[in-house]
């Protein structure tokens, strides 16, 4: 949906060059341990960040080894505004003081933690606001407490994409995905039970007012078919169309033998809760699996950004909201009726016009946490 | 209805305003630490005021902090007059003494409070008075008694927007919305329960001297008025949020949502209600259309800052009316009149709200569903 409209987040004034797009990508980059100090010389357009980093990608590697890996974890106060908002499927949370506390408990739980940056996929300006979507690689050692109790000592790894909007050195506004049901699983929990404790730890007072707002979840308007979108208006490949098109016909249409025209048939894909498969075959049974339990499912499109380029192939990144209510049956059980709401954020590369990878991952124990409220 | 009071200066729009709006707005500030000490140096006219800050942004981020978070609280002295009306949904009170002993007491409660300066959407007057609404995450932890009772160690998060009428470096005039209800409800108090007790606590007055008069979006049995057709294509976001409160809330026009909203805006209510989408906005209108069937939503005050390319960040403060005659989360129908303060911020991109902020104080509504 919104799909009809022009992109609906739509990066404002200048946004990086084409030829930044294709020079400033993770795979120019070589290992970190060649990362130099930039000594001042960006690469592009950064006003206001810090003189250590060449471009935007150097500054997204660079803080978060700082941060997670040295534990500079007070450099947070540099590179985290103190009003940051912090999304999550589970909620937003408000201001640096929290982001020390969640950073803190989660290297206290897990501290030999290493954070992979396998991507970055970046856009936008220095003005209005650099964002990134990071997606990251993390293995570490359950060694301490964290909030699903004491250390087990189990090895635990998962993958995250951390979109940000980075100001003047400082993260302003962040969206994590997080694939925690694959951390829970490796904890040896029981996902549903783990669930149900923790919603019942986090109630609110015994209230009989419910005022969460689920609204109905609407491909098209009432009875109608999902909007149809614009035909492209030249025959030059246009990335953000392809992905946009994509997504609103294969998801919101469902329109499953499209996917044929968008992937390669032998496509790599990488899903939540450590969902791994090639083909276009096994995509489609991977789609059907979520729109089974949630019918109504939907997927509007929040951002989008890439980089790359024609020659090298495009690496998108597509931060989504999916919603739906659980009234089918699947792997998440018997239908509760209760509606869902995820954000979620996918990686592709686009080669000769086809999907050759797709990187797709939200926070699966969250979704479990919405069915069993 | 909708007619702007208040705001003596509403008519003369300053063109000063127009350049500043683009330069001063809180996303250009950054982080609170490079508030430096501006001796003096202005980004605009600021007569009367405390050299230490550069505008009106830096005034109103750094005052919260000097009172609030370093506890200068004698510092009302330099920043509220003595005569401050403070209005919020369960009346007014007057004087810089009750504004001492409200912040005494509430830091008392949260000794470790923080008030996360969010957003600051402004409106220069005059060169010695401006308009600021200020929205804020209050956090912190009751350690200490509060109007609730003893501490409960519980820790608190929740929303507020503070429009503040500013002359001379002193408040003069507050209008307070806070979203009191996730305060109730995160202590671990049952609301209603709660709202019963504090009913009957403060029934002082045996007299039915409330006011409560017809509620009217028409007059009479006539449809709401209609707004004047838009003058000039170029946009202008005044007419735009204006339009969009009265055809959505008081034409009950639920469809227009999407000429005016993203599909996928995002939205922070009362009572941590969030979601981004049109169709649960219609919800939400729903969810307070349907126990007050008669609602009406006026515009008290109007400002905004930004531009066409960033974006306008827009400031409404309004007032709700209505009765509770129909069913919905308030439960059985009581019959009681309730009039609520609010206020809104809306971020408008390419001609579209693609954030929304409205809070109002859920729990006073609660008190007056239950008054009575």
């Amino acid at each position: 949906m919104a799909e009809n409209k022009a992109p609906a987040k739509k990066e404002p004034s200048k946004t990086a060059s084409a030829k930044e797009k294709s020079q400033i990508t993770m795979p120019n980059k070589m290992d970190i341990q060649f990362m130099e100090d930039a000594g001042g010389k960006h690469a592009h357009s950064m006003r206001g960040f810090t003189p250590r980093y060449k471009d935007f990608i150097d500054y997204i590697l660079g803080i978060t080894h700082e941060i997670w890996e040295e534990k500079a974890i007070g450099k947070l106060y540099e590179y985290y505004a103190n009003t940051i908002h912090f999304h999550t499927s589970g909620g937003t949370i408000y201001g640096r003081e929290k982001v020390f506390l969640k950073t803190i408990e989660a290297l206290a739980a897990f501290p030999d933690r290493r954070v992979y940056g396998d991507d970055v996929i970046w856009g936008g300006n220095d003005i209005d606001g650099l964002y990134s979507s990071h997606r990251v690689l993390s293995e570490a050692t359950n060694r301490g407490w964290s909030h699903y109790g004491p250390p087990t000592g189990k090895r635990v790894k998962n993958w995250s994409m951390a979109n940000c909007l980075c100001r003047q050195n400082m993260v302003v506004e962040e969206w994590v995905c997080r694939d925690e049901l694959a951390i829970v699983l490796q904890l040896g929990l029981d996902p549903v039970e783990t669930a149900k404790t923790l919603n019942a730890k986090e109630a609110d007072s015994a209230s009989g007012l419910q005022l969460h707002i689920a609204g109905d979840v609407e491909r098209g308007i009432g009875q109608y078919p999902p909007p149809k979108l614009p035909e492209p208006k030249s025959d030059r490949f246009d990335l953000e169309q392809f992905i946009r098109r994509m997504i609103h016909e294969i998801w919101n249409w469902r329109l499953l033998n499209k996917a044929y025209d968008y992937y390669q048939e032998n496509f790599a894909f990488v899903g939540p809760t450590m969902r791994e498969f090639t083909g276009v075959n096994d995509y489609q049974t991977y789609a059907l699996s979520l729109l089974s339990p949630f019918p109504d499912l939907a997927i509007n499109i929040d951002h989008f950004c890439y980089v790359g380029d024609e020659r090298d192939g495009y690496r998108a990144a597509t931060r989504w909201t999916m919603r739906g209510t659980h009234t089918g049956y699947g792997i998440y059980g018997e239908p509760t009726g209760n509606p869902i709401r995820i954000i979620g954020t996918s990686h592709h590369i686009v080669k000769d016009g086809r999907i050759e990878n797709e990187w797709s991952i939200f926070d699966e124990f969250a979704l479990l946490r919405q069915i069993y409220a | 209805m909708a007619k702007e009071s208040k705001s003596a200066a509403d008519s003369s729009d300053h063109t000063a305003n127009d350049d500043l709006r683009s330069k001063v707005t809180l996303p250009k500030m950054m982080d609170i630490q490079y508030i430096e000490d501006a001796e003096g140096r202005r980004d605009h006219p600021m007569t009367g005021f405390n050299p230490r800050y550069r505008n009106i942004v830096e005034h109103i981020i750094g005052h919260t902090h000097e009172i609030w978070e370093e506890k200068g609280i004698g510092t009302l002295y330099d920043y509220y007059a003595n005569t401050v009306h403070l209005h919020t949904s369960n009346g007014k009170i007057y004087g810089r003494e009750a504004v001492f002993a409200a912040s005494m007491e509430a830091m008392a409660a949260y000794p470790d409070r923080r008030l996360y300066g969010d957003e600051v959407i402004w409106r220069l007057n005059a060169d010695d008075e401006f308009y600021s609404s200020h929205r804020l995450r209050h956090e912190g932890t009751n350690r200490g008694w509060s109007l609730y009772g003893p501490p409960t160690g519980k820790r608190v998060s929740y929303w507020a927007i503070a429009d503040c009428l500013v002359r001379r470096n002193r408040v003069v005039e507050e209008w307070l919305c806070r979203d009191e209800l996730s305060l109730v409800m995160q202590l671990g108090l049952d609301p209603v329960k709660t709202a019963r007790e504090m009913v009957a606590r403060e029934a002082d007055r045996d007299l039915q001297l409330d006011i409560a008069g017809d509620i009217e979006r028409g007059v009479g049995q006539l449809p709401p008025e209609t707004l004047p057709e838009r003058t000039g294509d170029r946009f202008d976001p005044k007419d735009f949020v204006r339009r969009m409160v009265h055809d959505i809330w008081n034409w009950r026009l639920l469809n227009k949502a999407r000429e005016y909203y993203q599909e996928n805006f995002a939205f922070a209510g009362a009572s941590r209600r969030a979601f981004t989408s049109v169709n649960d906005f219609q919800t939400y209108v729903l969810s307070l259309l349907s126990p007050f069937p008669d609602l009406a939503i006026s515009i008290d005050h109007f400002c905004y800052v930004g531009d066409a390319r960033a974006g306008y960040r827009t400031a409404i403060r309004w007032t709700m009316r209505g009765t509770h005659t129909g069913y919905g989360v308030y439960g059985e129908p009581t019959g009681n009149p309730i009039r609520i303060i609010g206020s809104s911020h809306h971020i408008i991109k390419d001609g579209l709200v693609e954030n929304e902020w409205s809070i109002f104080d859920e729990f006073a509504l609660l008190k007056q569903i239950v008054a009575r």
